[in-house]
């Protein structure tokens, strides 16, 4: 019996007829039911436009960082199997991994690498968004989930930061937290809520652990489906203006109307009328059924990912610094990179302006983008010349972002002194 | 008033519902009030505040004695001995000594204090606190890390003799 024979038998079999109810998907109607019937994919409507399939238009960012994201989940819940979250053995945990537990560091630098990977993917998504004033309109909510989405996935990063317990995790906890005490009036109580007590002890690993493996995956999962779910209410990802509607005198009969801005109209097929799928193929919307166009894309783009990731996380190994050691501040001592601009920013100024305010009009600042001015000019294209003002302005603040970090990482020596990076 | 209403303004249904809506909300926000306060402990496994240290007159003038466990120094000068904390007025890093200049830098974001523990540089915004030493019976140094001492406060170093 060949593969391709046995395969055959298997989909006529009674078992796989009553999980997928369908034919072979040889034809509109199947691969409309192929989106319909199945649980995760009916995430996807049944067709998109053919401009959401371009891949320099949303550089599949969004679904990356997904992908990402489940990725972090596997292999955290997989790291949750020798993670002891205690001072005494959460540093040894980790070298547990590191020497004894098979493939235990493989597994570490696949979550470790994710995890930068999606900080860095969700910023990209973001610019995306922004660059293509995909925000405007219906979707202004929508950009409020991802600013939501973005805090989250920083606040996975900060809490996951801690439990190695090594010298980085310990000294950016108490800076972290420190920050956060020059909250006004709150600020003492919010420390000592997040640390479970005055000092980065034992409370404050445990209360992490369960904010890292509990409380932030359960908050990312709802504002997660709102965010999916939006889209789809949105009409479907952002794209250029239909062209005209079909004219009045256009074909008059139809056997379903069209109805533009709507990207699911093709829900349900009669068997006998294949020509209305052709007839919504041409319609404005120029659509095309997401099965196979846009899984086969979305199935390339994570294989890629997926084979990158690997490749990383079987050559570069995630650092695990001296155990932490609450009596020596290493020098110089560095938050991880996505933090560095905020580090520069709290080395000029007090703890409430580098730590509370700045930051703190950060996310106003992205949160307030859809309501400034509310207008639909330019959606659907990268860098509309009629939104040049706020191209620049978002350029620049996300320039001023990198800058900071370069000079973090690369320009910051012992006691946070100014160098050069080849002087180190 | 409307002079076909058979009922007052608060009927007997109207009342029971408001009574049992308030009852509902009342538990929740009591519930939702003990989650917060759930969240911080009465007591906590921490190191003591105090601690001991060998008696003033060990110290050499001028010298600079460091206590890692307690994140504080020891310091003499002419006018006595002082307790001052290790622990940066930014945001709460362990300052280092310099032996060479005397100063005492913090790590994270640059800060430096001179040898009185003044905020010289650096986004440190007070200078490091001096704190409450005393000698104990046994004549040791007895300093409590949470207890603030004035500026200029120095034990003088013949106290507890005799
Ligand atoms: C359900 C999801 C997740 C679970 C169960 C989980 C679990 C864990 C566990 C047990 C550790 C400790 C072991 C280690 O440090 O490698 C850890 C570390 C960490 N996690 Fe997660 N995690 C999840 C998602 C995420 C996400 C979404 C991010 C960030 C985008 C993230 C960022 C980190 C970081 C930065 C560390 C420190 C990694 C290191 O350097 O070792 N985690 N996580
Ligand atoms: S904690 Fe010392 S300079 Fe910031």
């Amino acid at each position: 019996m060949s593969a391709h024979s046995l395969m055959e038998s298997l989909r006529c079999s009674a078992i796989y007829r009553s999980i997928v109810r369908r034919g072979p998907a040889d034809n509109d109607i199947d691969r409309s039911l192929a989106i319909t019937s199945n649980v995760f994919l009916h995430l996807h409507p049944v067709k998109i436009r053919r401009h959401a399939l371009r891949f320099t238009y949303t550089f599949g960012l969004g679904g990356i960082t997904t992908l990402l994201f489940l990725i972090l989940c596997v292999t955290g819940v997989l790291l949750m199997f020798y993670y002891v979250p205690s001072p005494e053995r959460a540093y040894r945990s980790m070298q547990d991994l590191r020497y004894v537990v098979p493939y235990g560091t493989f597994l570490r630098n696949l979550h470790h690498w994710a995890a930068h990977a999606m900080i860095v993917t969700a910023a990209l998504h973001m610019a995306r968004v922004f660059y293509t004033g995909a925000f405007k309109g219906t979707r202004q909510f929508n950009w409020v989930v991802g600013v939501i989405l973005f805090v989250l996935t920083l606040g996975f990063s900060f809490t996951g930061y801690l439990l190695p317990w090594d010298q980085l995790a310990f000294w950016a906890i108490t800076v972290g937290t420190n920050m956060a005490a020059a909250v006004p009036l709150l600020g003492g109580m919010i420390r000592y809520a997040l640390l479970g007590g005055n000092i980065v002890g034992a409370n404050a690993l445990l209360r992490f652990y369960v904010l890292h493996c509990a409380v932030l995956p359960a908050l990312v999962f709802v504002f997660l489906a709102v965010h999916f779910w939006r889209v789809r209410k949105d009409g479907g990802i952002s794209g250029p203006p239909l062209p005209a509607e079909v004219p009045e005198e256009g074909p008059p009969e139809r056997l379903f109307a069209t109805t533009p801005g709507r990207s699911y109209a093709l829900v349900a097929l009669p068997r006998e009328a294949p020509a209305a799928v052709e007839e919504s193929r041409k319609s404005p919307e120029d659509t095309v059924l997401t099965y196979p166009h846009l899984l086969v894309r979305e199935a390339a783009a994570a294989m890629v990912v997926i084979g990158g990731l690997l490749l990383v996380a079987l050559f570069l190994n995630a650092h695990l610094e001296e155990a932490a050691n609450a009596l020596k501040t290493p020098d110089p001592a560095k938050a991880p990179w996505y933090f560095l601009g905020l580090q520069e920013v709290v080395s000029w100024s007090t703890p409430f302006i580098g730590g509370v305010l700045v930051p703190g009009l950060m996310v106003l600042a992205l949160l307030a983008i859809p309501y400034v001015r509310p207008n639909s000019v330019g959606v659907g294209v990268w860098f509309h010349p009629a939104r040049r003002r706020a191209v620049i302005a978002f350029t620049i603040g996300l320039v001023l972002n990198v800058l900071l970090i370069v000079v973090g990482m690369f320009f910051r020596g012992h006691g946070w002194s100014l160098v050069w990076p080849w002087s180190n | 008033m409307d002079e076909n209403r058979e009922t007052p303004a608060l009927g007997r249904r109207a009342l029971i519902a408001r009574i049992g809506w308030g009852a509902f909300a009342a538990s929740i926000a009591g519930s939702l009030a003990a989650g917060v306060r759930y969240m911080f402990p009465k007591a906590l496994d921490e190191p003591p505040s105090k601690f001991k240290a060998p008696p003033p007159d060990t110290y050499g003038v001028g010298s600079v004695y460091a206590v890692e466990e307690n994140k504080s120094f020891i310091l003499r000068d002419a006018g006595g001995v002082f307790a001052m904390s290790a622990v940066c007025t930014h945001l709460g890093c362990t300052v280092k000594h310099m032996d060479a200049k005397g100063e005492f830098h913090c790590p994270c974001h640059g800060s430096v204090f001179d040898k009185d523990g003044t905020n010289i540089a650096g986004p440190a915004p007070r200078p490091l606190p001096r704190l409450d030493a005393n000698v104990a019976r046994d004549g040791r140094l007895e300093v409590d890390t949470q207890v603030e001492a004035a500026k200029d406060y120095r034990v003088p170093v013949d106290a507890g003799r005799g």
